[in-house]
């Protein structure tokens, strides 16, 4: 679905990704661990159109994405879950999910409105807060609505950046639960995650990530078994 | 002198709503870009020169008139941006803004004075000249029209960023451009849409106010000031704040005028000067709690 040969991404003179090769297929979720700084975020921001691409190529279905801009790669049906939530604080949760499906707002009005009320079906409390200011949310009310947000058009492929950052467990083996549900639903999802264990317990398959490069790749469980990830990820 | 503080009230909020009007435009493109167009008063000396040439020169009838000017100063907006904002922009971290605004600024002002010459022109009002009683002061009709109009459009503004998809895309891009984009929601035309507005802003405040001082070449440098010290005086990011501001600078220069018409701007200013220093955000400078 996704393949990304030699990408390369620098911020001015710093080089943040130094020529990574990754595939995502369908249906599957793919993580991706290593530290701060690994170039995790760098990764889900090229693809996404947010991050400055210097070289290699990155081809969604066929197409090559890497020269498009953000916006018109949502609409190819990729969505970025961005990293720490990044609501429209002042706006109202109900506001924030139909920003999320403004790509075909213009087209089907009734099935933005629609997908609104699907997402409160599945996160409820979203329903209660609904007329409230995003804002106002707690942690893990916010990263649900940042999840329904990305959900709201309709993406075939969802990057999602750090969803467990700054949860209680509970709440995060909540996230963990409709991530893999939306893998059930047929979608595939690329994973960034700082927390190895759950991200490798998710994942079809797995990268790991250092100073820009590719160091380790495998299964979930075969990364879950390697004694150089579980030294430096998994905490011996 | 009871008559002249009721006159001065009535002429303070109308030329204050103007104020108000051009301060909504520069609160548009800050919230979008960081940046302010600091030609706003040209913009306004634009819509007047235009509106009179339609209305004055050519005879349109002057709602048309209206609508010229003011998609003309919007289209304008949209050169500006084009011209002025996205090149300096692409660094980031640049204030070379408040020099390319400057520069139209004073293009505007020299193509002005060679296409109409830098005289005061007088630009009748549609609504006549004849004084109206209310009370015991005289009050022209166009000033009550500028306060209906202008008012009436800062809450249109207002309605339209609050209510509509678009204008809610817009102040997305405001919160978080990064978060918008991958909404899909594409940020450069989320822009060039609020300079647009921006100057169509001004353009219509130029050619509500220019039956009140006349068209000229050099109306809008003051009013543009006046208006920025409005924006900031309210808190710039707040638009009940820049509304209030716009129309207290214009109510108390001109009560103070009542007292003496040649301090009027200079003591208007100083009581600014004072307000900051206890408030050095504005009247009303934001402050948003939000939870990470």
């Amino acid at each position: 679905m996704l393949q990304i040969r030699g990408l390369k991404v620098a911020y001015g003179h710093i080089q943040a990704l130094h020529g990574i090769d990754l595939d995502a297929k369908a249906g599957e979720i793919t993580a991706i661990i290593g530290s701060n700084g690994a170039g995790k975020t760098s990764t889900l921001m090229a693809i996404s159109g947010l991050a400055p691409i210097t070289g290699g190529e990155i081809k969604f279905e066929g197409q090559t994405i890497s020269a498009i801009p953000a916006h018109a790669i949502t609409r190819l049906g990729i969505t970025h879950i961005l990293e720490g939530r990044q609501l429209f604080a002042d706006q109202s949760v109900e506001d924030n999910l139909i920003l999320g499906g403004y790509s075909r707002i213009g087209k089907d009005k009734a099935a933005v409105m629609a997908a609104v009320e699907r997402e409160m079906d599945r996160f409820p409390i979203l329903r209660q807060r609904r007329k409230q200011q995003a804002g106002t949310l707690s942690g893990g009310e916010q990263q649900m609505l940042a999840m329904s947000r990305g959900l709201m058009s309709e993406p075939k492929f969802l990057l999602m950046d750090e969803p467990s950052m700054g949860l209680a467990p509970l709440i995060v083996q909540e996230i963990a639960r409709t991530i893999r549900m939306l893998k059930d639903s047929g979608r595939a999802i690329l994973l960034v995650e700082q927390m190895a264990a759950v991200a490798l317990g998710l994942a079809d398959r797995a990268y790991v990530l250092e100073s820009g490069k590719v160091t380790i790749t495998g299964t979930g469980a075969e990364l879950a078994r390697d004694p150089e990830v579980k030294r430096a990820y998994l905490g011996g | 002198m009871f008559a002249n503080i009721w006159q001065a009230v009535i002429s303070g909020l109308s030329i204050g709503s103007i104020y108000a009007l051009i301060a909504q435009g520069y609160y548009v493109t800050y919230i979008t870009t960081s940046t302010l167009n600091f030609g706003q008063g040209e913009f306004l000396m634009i819509g007047a020169m235009i509106g009179l040439t339609a209305y004055v020169v050519l005879g349109v009838p002057f709602p048309l008139a209206l609508l010229i000017a003011v998609v003309a100063t919007g289209l304008m907006g949209i050169a500006l941006e084009r011209i002025a904002i996205r090149p300096v922009l692409r660094h980031v971290l640049t204030h070379s803004w408040v020099l390319s605004t400057l520069a139209i600024s004073i293009i505007l002002k020299n193509g002005a004075v060679s296409l109409w010459g830098p005289e005061q022109i007088r630009f009748p009002s549609p609504f006549g000249e004849e004084v109206l009683k209310i009370g015991n002061a005289g009050i022209f009709p166009q000033e009550l029209f500028i306060i209906v109009c202008a008012l009436g459009t800062v809450a249109a503004v207002q309605l339209f960023l609050k209510k509509s998809i678009l204008g809610k895309a817009m102040m997305a891009v405001a919160h978080n451009r990064n978060a918008a984009a991958v909404m899909g929601i594409d940020v450069k035309r989320m822009v060039i849409l609020a300079f647009m507005l921006s100057s169509a802003l001004a353009g219509l405040g130029g050619i509500l106010i220019a039956p009140v001082t006349f068209a000229w070449a050099y109306m809008g440098t003051v009013p543009g000031i006046k208006a920025f010290a409005a924006a900031i005086f309210g808190g710039l990011e707040n638009p009940v704040g820049i509304l209030i501001g716009g129309l207290l600078i214009g109510l108390l220069e001109q009560l103070f005028g009542v007292i003496n018409s040649n301090l009027k701007e200079g003591i208007t200013f100083l009581f600014i000067l004072i307000m900051l220093a206890f408030r050095p955000t504005g009247l009303m400078g934001r402050r948003t709690v939000e939870k990470v």
